[in-house]
């Protein structure tokens, strides 16, 4: 088929074209900037959803594009070459990258009022890092995009954060990533000197000696651990969630913890069986305490920005839990966890931000009643709060289903404190919509336009995949578990 | 004169001739170290450098006249070849000889436990003398350490040493100059734990991280030189985005280079570095090398945000006002931009890089 084998090229192609025209645009037209940006975003997006139409749902990898990298006159010295493909497990998070990079320069149209020639080049950079972390299928090139996603990340929260704790929220990403992946680093150079390549696909026909397994899972574990965020890991993601611009949050809560996830189902079962199978059971405890510490920690916030956050690591405990369960219910349900709190966390926060742009603040106890001013926004919010707690018909549901239904099938204990996570969720979910919601409308509150039509339009994708694939969920399972399946660590 | 002096001294395969060709580069360095006249730092460190060069040179020599007096011979190679540990000398002047020499390169280095001077001189002298001061010596004495070979131990000492006194001293800096030379401190460590470890990657990898950390810093100091900042403080840069916002964008992205955040070159460096350690099973001196270069992470990223985060330092405002715009003129425009052509791109095809140094070490062995 024409072009197929091309695709991954075109994306790469569009971004950088996309990232030359919107430099060359001059910085005070502020409208044809955003425009511009939006229009290749945008196009982005449509070549995005062409591959996945294209692609074969049986799930192995495909569209493989390899460049060689860096070959040495000398034998003992070869890196890459880096191979680019996609599987059924990266198909989603590709789309969801590139489903949520328009939307951030949609609901920045207007809160951003500096240096916005940047903040776009950041964002197409940030893109490109995404899109290629989740393609890439060489362990070193994997370790290079996931920290070069620091530098423009720590560039969106310290430069456009909205207060002056920015800088403190900025550093604690940074350095909690940098000092956990640094030990990734250390696991990956025992691999290569132990096997001599980094490269996926031969890995995962090699077996390691179980020691080195158990060491470099270990590294890997707190570089990743950090990025879920794993219950102790966790301090950074509030802080930089509370300060970072709004975009800065959709991006990491929509892609960038889902990169935590996304590490450990490549690496852990595949390449390192035996010492998956060595650390599960405190990987899947730890999850359960994220889950039910996370979401009692949730329970008693006060701002509602930190009470999404919090909540996320409430949500993601349960993608480690589902993932070393080692069933295949276990690790369809961690993919679709992922996506599910993708799209109905970034929503969240998304929402959020419309009432904190119209009345600047942050605290839950200052607004009741918006349901008389903002008919549309409490709408929209009912759905996403229905969905943050796992309502059927939404793909929450699904995912916590067949999460909570491998914790089950694990241990039945287990199970039952992971189900207890799912009333916490409710509590807080509901709490929050019915505190900003109803009662008699504040004074302060009254006189405030209802959501316009470019906010409107800005969230209506994420409603719109929020119902689709929790109504159809077969959607995204059926290539997700061919993919699991074909990878040798999956069931 | 220094880089007639690097030159001899890269070529030189004599103790003699290498001693002469150091005596040559540090004696006119000391005068171009020295030569702001009515500044009274300059003074100082002019003098700073030549007392600790002079003494350093004198160990260099004591050192020399062992080794020489004991095997008869002035070249290196011949010198190496007399002291091959399967010969089985047990001769006491033999070590010292060769302890001697390694301190006097360390301190000529700046590699702690010897870098005292460091901070103090490259604040004190004239900037394009610092620049002058942080490059070319290093790279001249870099293939004199290789020469002599690793079986010292001490090389594993300084560069420990290093790399902490480098993480740890440039936290409290508030001049830009004196951060640059504790960072200059930490990456020689990196640069001797690959000498040390003294495998054909590993030294392939010091070379590259000494010829990358050149390119780097002369980057930087190009930067400084054209933004003509009056103290050389750090909070000088506040502002900067705003003000000359493709400037700040380069040198934000030098200071992450140097820091060693991928995919910028500077992790290539520490990349190649650490792998030929960890091939080795230097696993304790990973996790400290490491742990130190996130402690590093810390001021260098200070910098950035100082760069990009902060507004004008109210103090500050009046003087930058009042000076005039200076325009970038063409030759440091074209110096900077080749400078961040190598931090960005090399990352997306590093082999000619890697086909140079492998040329140049496959000489060595």
């Amino acid at each position: 088929m024409f072009g197929l084998n091309n695709g991954l090229s075109l994306i790469f192609f569009l971004l950088f074209m996309g990232g030359i025209s919107v430099m060359k645009v001059s910085r005070e037209d502020g409208v044809k900037l955003k425009k511009v940006a939006l229009e290749w975003s945008l196009a982005i997006l449509i070549s995005v959803l062409v591959l996945w139409g294209a692609f074969d749902l049986e799930g192995q990898f495909q569209i493989i594009n390899r460049i060689e990298w860096i070959v040495s006159p000398a034998l003992n010295f070869q890196w890459g070459p880096g191979v680019f493909a996609l599987d059924g497990v990266s198909l989603f998070f590709f789309v969801l990258t590139a489903l949520l990079i328009p939307i951030c320069i949609l609901i920045s149209w207007k809160s951003i009022k500096h240096l916005f020639k940047e903040f776009l080049l950041c964002l197409l950079f940030l893109e490109a890092l995404l899109v290629g972390v989740f393609l890439v299928l060489d362990l070193l090139l994997f370790y290079l995009l996931f920290e070069g996603i620091l530098i423009p990340m720590f560039l969106l929260i310290g430069v456009w954060g909205s207060r002056e704790e920015k800088v403190r929220a900025s550093y604690y990403f940074f350095f909690y990533t940098f000092a956990g992946s640094v030990f990734m680093l250390l696991g990956l150079f025992q691999i290569y000197s132990v096997t001599g390549t980094t490269d996926y696909q031969i890995l995962l026909n090699i077996k390691l000696p179980v020691t080195t397994q158990k060491w470099v899972l270990a590294g890997i574990f707190l570089s990743l651990a950090v990025k879920i965020p794993q219950i102790p890991f966790h301090i950074w993601l509030p802080q930089a969630h509370v300060e970072a611009p709004v975009s800065g949050s959709v991006i990491l809560a929509g892609i960038l913890l889902k990169l935590g996830g996304y590490g450990f189902l490549r690496f852990s079962w595949p390449i390192l069986p035996a010492a998956s199978e060595y650390f599960a059971p405190l990987i899947i405890m730890l999850g359960v305490v994220a889950v039910i510490y996370g979401g009692l920690l949730t329970c008693r916030q006060v701002d509602f920005k930190r009470l999404i956050a919090y909540s996320s690591v409430a949500h993601m405990g349960l993608v480690p839990l589902g993932l070393f369960t080692h069933t295949i219910e276990g690790l369809v349900a961690a993919v679709f966890m992922m996506l599910a709190h993708g799209f109905v966390s970034s929503a969240l926060f998304i929402a959020i931000t419309y009432l904190y742009e119209r009345h600047h603040t942050r605290l839950i106890k200052y607004y009741r009643g918006v349901t008389l001013t903002m008919p549309v926004f409490v709408c929209i919010m009912m759905v996403l709060s229905l969905s943050n707690m796992g309502i059927p018909l939404s793909c929450n549901f699904v995912g916590e289903f067949f999460s909570l239904l491998a914790a089950v099938e694990y241990n039945f204990g287990l199970g039952v404190l992971a189900t207890s996570g799912m009333v916490w969720s409710a509590a807080y979910s509901l709490y929050l919509y019915n505190r900003i919601s109803f009662g008699a409308a504040s004074n302060y509150l009254l006189f405030i336009r209802d959501l316009n039509r470019c906010e409107l339009l800005a969230i209506s994708p994420l409603l719109i995949a929020i119902l689709i694939f929790g109504i159809f969920p077969f959607i995204i399972i059926d290539p997700v578990k061919n993919g699991v399946i074909f990878s040798p660590g999956g069931g | 004169m220094v880089a007639l002096g690097g030159l001899c001294l890269v070529s030189s395969s004599n103790w003699l001739s290498v001693y002469l060709a150091i005596e040559l580069s540090t004696l006119s360095l000391f005068i171009l170290v020295a030569q702001k006249g009515g500044s009274g730092q300059s003074a100082e460190a002019g003098l700073k450098y030549f007392v600790l060069g002079a003494l350093s040179s004198g160990l260099f020599l004591f050192g020399c006249a062992l080794l020489c007096g004991f095997t008869g011979g002035t070249h290196i190679s011949y010198i190496n070849l007399v002291l091959n540990p399967g010969l089985g000398f047990s001769e006491l002047r033999i070590p010292i000889g060769s302890l001697l020499i390694v301190v006097s390169l360390l301190f000529k280095l700046s590699a702690a436990p010897f870098h005292m001077w460091a901070p103090d001189v490259y604040d004190g002298a004239p900037t394009t003398t610092t620049a002058l001061l942080a490059t070319v010596p290093k790279v001249g004495y870099f293939s004199i350490l290789v020469s002599i070979g690793s079986a010292v131990n001490i090389l594993l000492v300084g560069a420990l040493f290093s790399m902490v006194v480098g993480a740890i001293g440039a936290l409290n800096q508030t001049k830009v100059k004196r951060l640059l030379a504790y960072s200059g401190v930490g990456h020689m460590g990196f640069v001797l734990w690959g000498i040390e470890v003294g495998s054909f990657e590993s030294i392939q990898a010091s070379l590259i991280y000494v010829v990358l950390y050149v390119v780097m810093s002369i980057c930087v100091f190009a930067i400084i030189l054209t933004l003509g900042a009056a103290k050389n403080l750090i909070v000088e840069f506040s502002g900067l985005s705003r003000r000359l916002s493709v400037l700040a964008l380069t040198l934000a992205l030098t200071f992450l280079s140097i820091a060693g955040i991928p995919p910028l070159v500077g992790f290539w460096g520490k990349w190649l570095v650490l792998l030929s350690g960890v091939v080795y099973q230097y696993y304790l001196v990973f996790l400290l090398a490491v742990m130190c270069s996130v402690v590093a992470g810390v001021y260098y990223v200070r910098i950035v945000k100082i760069i990009y985060f902060q507004a004008s330092f109210s103090l500050l405002i009046s003087s930058k006002v009042l000076r005039k715009e200076n325009w970038i003129n063409l030759r440091k425009a074209l110096l900077i931009g080749a400078g961040l052509y190598v931090i960005g791109f090399t990352m997306l095809s590093p082999n000619l890089w890697l086909q140079l140094a492998h040329w140049a070490v496959g000489g060595l062995f």
